[in-house]
């Protein structure tokens, strides 16, 4: 249970105490009027006013304190205080274990192989029971084991693929399981740190544990910083399944009318003349962007995907088959990513230097947006028309912090991975709770001191 | 320089006095032909020498025999004689001097007028208690000295209207002179027995009343620690709406009580605020309600 507040800007407001407390002296110091008609208003003098007699007393500091914990309680209220309960999500784990050659040198009487099995082994039993792990192994050819177990028989390969190479896997993976976190366990650390590319979620921390206790053991952990979220702005009715489509790609925010965003998603045929941002046109029904209609189709063949297609590159739809398509002729500088019977179905090109990606077909009926790959093709199609370039992957990577579960080395140092992603199960509004208790505490001080007992105070 | 020292202040005098002339010029007259100088001097009575009175005064055989100074006042001198009250204590001097001033302009502009008729003049400082006397009868000619001298009145700091009387009546021979008494009135102790001993006596002062705008409208509030000039007694006090009308009301009554005690009493009560000129406190003074002034 932690406290949180939506907005830190009202602190800011604590900075006017001391003006506050400037003027309230000012207010407190009492004005010296000489009244020459002194002896003849003794009678008025004399008494004591209409005022009502004070219940409690409260010495100044105490008036202070009690104004100061008020203003204290409206400034946590401004800042919309809450109480907010996180639990673990799950999230996909992935651990790279290159058993390049080096593994073959010896390092404390054993092998670094050895040693970094042992590591890979005990990462896998330390991974929480809600989060999957896939363990890639790099040589003599990159492979997935989707069972921990299998590290036991992972030995020192005769030969290895180049760390770069390997780089591109592990961040496609990275991409394509949006894998919370990646542990690289080498004997090549110097070459991962230079093939990584700078675009991968992932970070040499600081602490290397390449020592020779721990055969050149290096770990990788993802960016603690949370990447930027991708504000797609939604034109046009937009199917409800497409919206709650678009909302469940991780980092993406949407919005609606003219405020600033990256990428526009146009739900039918666009009305301007050229695209403003980058742009996915879904199921247009006329020309557009240099886009020639050509004839709506019913139920067209079989689909193919281009699997080179940054779009289309990690697809595999077990039913591509949209009951209708629109046809349209491509202009120059568009290609076709998917396509049945030599007509577009997925597009993809730039016009006037914004990339522009066309579906030409209705991705909720036929229930293609029920298929394990629809979610894939959304969140990469965005991913491109975002910038993603060749060998840049992995746009929206969710957030993670370090250390929560680790495993100690033969040099006694830790490594573990990092803290579980949480998110928000319960919150707890604490605004109305402290607005009435400063109010209360304003009204207390109000009711106590109707005028200031400055007879008391001196 | 003092305002009633400067030029501008005698160009006004003199201002007023032509103004003033229309309707005074009949009575300056008869009085300037009543007491006329060369007539010989009727003794009335001593009384005791007090700081201030003219040394040729002094009735010197009584001196030789009593060895005490004593002053022969002749019931002639004491015909066409002003005598100007002139309040010193500190309540005068606040809210501001202007309050003070005010006064002092209106009592030199009498003087200036009851010299140039030929008048005696005397100047009686008091507070709570009478302080000084000093006359002048030089006519015209004594008008800077008469000037010159109250702006250095001496100053006390309480008021007792009451027991300066008291005391005037006591040491002066007031015969038939006229009285202006000029104070803000600011006085808690009762001074209306004294005035009647004045009327006993056949002499009904005048009473010019000076208060600053800002003490006939209390307009003070908030946390305020309330000062008296005079003693310097003090009273912490958050005045808020309620009781600023109070206090206003307080002031009204004040207003109200020194009208019903004064006005009774005395030939004239003229009451002046100070942010108008003197000028007009003079001629309320010398003109009967409703003449054209």
């Amino acid at each position: 249970m932690t406290v949180g507040f939506d907005s830190l800007q009202p602190f800011w407001l604590l900075g006017a105490l001391p003006l506050l407390w400037l003027l309230q002296r000012r207010r407190a110091r009492a004005e010296r009027v000489t009244l020459p008609l002194f002896p003849v208003l003794a009678e008025w003098l004399e008494r004591r006013g209409d005022l009502p007699p004070r219940v409690f007393r409260l010495g100044r500091k105490w008036r202070r304190a009690l104004a100061a914990a008020a203003l204290l309680l409206l400034v946590l209220a401004a800042a919309r205080a809450h109480l907010v309960r996180r639990v673990p999500a799950a999230v996909d784990r992935l651990l790279v274990l290159d058993n390049a050659p080096g593994a073959f040198v010896p390092a404390e009487g054993r092998p670094v192989g050895d040693h970094l099995r042992d590591a890979a082994l005990a990462l896998a039993g330390k991974v929480p029971a809600r989060d999957r792990l896939a363990v890639l192994v790099t040589s003599p050819r990159p492979r997935l084991l989707t069972d921990p177990a299998g590290i036991g028989g992972v030995d020192p390969a005769r030969a290895a693929p180049p760390a770069a190479e390997l780089a591109v896997v592990a961040a496609d993976l990275v991409r394509g399981a949006a894998a919370a976190e990646v542990v690289v366990l080498s004997p090549r650390a110097e070459e991962w740190r230079r093939a990584i590319p700078p675009q991968v979620p992932v970070r040499i921390p600081p602490d290397r544990l390449a020592l020779a206790g721990n055969a050149g053991v290096t770990v990788l952990s993802p960016r603690s910083s949370p990447a930027a979220a991708l504000t797609v702005r939604v034109t046009g009715t937009l199917h409800p399944v497409m919206e709650t489509a678009l909302r469940t790609v991780p980092g993406v925010a949407l919005t609606w009318g003219e405020g600033p965003a990256a990428v526009e998603v146009i739900a039918g045929t666009p009305s301007s003349p050229s695209p403003r941002l980058p742009t996915l046109v879904v199921r247009p029904g006329a020309d557009f962007f240099g886009f020639r209609f050509l004839r709506l189709w019913d139920y067209p063949g079989e689909t193919s995907f281009d699997p080179t297609h940054p779009l289309t590159r990690s697809l595999s739809f077990r039913n591509f088959r949209p009951p209708r398509v629109v046809e349209f002729a491509l202009p120059e500088g568009f290609t076709p990513a998917a396509q049945s019977e030599g007509a577009p179905l997925i597009a993809a090109g730039e016009r006037e230097g914004k990339r522009v990606a066309v579906w030409t077909f209705d991705p909720v009926g036929g229930g293609i947006f029920l298929d394990p790959s629809f979610p894939i093709l959304l969140r990469d199609t965005l991913s491109w028309l975002a910038g993603e370039e060749e060998g840049r992957p992995g746009l929206f990577p969710p957030p993670a912090t370090r250390g929560a579960a680790e495993v100690s080395l033969p040099d006694t140092s830790a490594l573990g991975w990092g803290e579980a992603v949480t998110r928000e199960s319960r919150r707890t509004e604490l605004a109305p709770f402290l607005l009435a208790a400063a109010l209360l505490l304003l009204l207390y001080r109000a009711a106590v001191h109707l005028y200031p007992p400055v007879e008391e105070d001196e | 320089m003092s305002t009633l020292l400067s030029p501008h202040y005698f160009a006004r005098l003199h201002a007023l006095r032509e103004r003033l002339a229309r309707v005074l010029r009949g009575r300056a007259a008869s009085r300037a032909s009543a007491t006329g100088r060369g007539t010989v001097p009727e003794f009335d009575s001593h009384r005791a020498y007090v700081p201030g009175d003219d040394v040729r005064d002094i009735d010197w055989n009584l001196y030789a025999r009593l060895d005490r100074y004593y002053i022969k006042s002749m019931l002639r001198e004491e015909e066409g004689q002003l005598r100007l009250l002139v309040d010193g204590s500190a309540s005068l001097r606040e809210p501001e001097p202007g309050k003070r001033e005010r006064a002092l302009e209106t009592a030199g502009a009498l003087g200036f007028l009851a010299l140039g008729a030929g008048e005696r003049v005397t100047v009686h400082s008091w507070s709570d208690r009478l302080l000084s006397a000093r006359e002048f009868g030089g006519g015209e000619a004594d008008v800077p000295a008469f000037l010159r001298h109250l702006t250095e009145l001496p100053q006390g700091s309480g008021t007792s209207l009451a027991r300066s009387l008291e005391d005037l009546i006591r040491v002066t021979p007031l015969g038939r002179s006229r009285l202006a008494v000029v104070s803000d009135f600011a006085d808690g102790s009762g001074y209306g027995p004294p005035l009647e001993l004045l009327a006993r006596r056949g002499v009904r002062p005048s009473a010019l009343q000076f208060l600053h705008p800002g003490e006939v409208r209390f307009a003070h509030r908030g946390n305020l620690i309330l000062t008296d000039p005079e003693t310097g007694a003090t009273v912490r006090r958050l005045v808020g709406y309620r009781d600023l009308k109070d206090a206003q009301q307080a002031v009204e009554r004040f207003l109200r009580r020194t009208e019903e005690t004064l006005a009774p009493r005395c030939e004239r009560f003229v009451r002046h605020l100070t942010d108008r000129p003197f000028e007009e406190a003079v001629l309320a003074w010398h003109l009967p309600r409703g003449t054209e002034r």
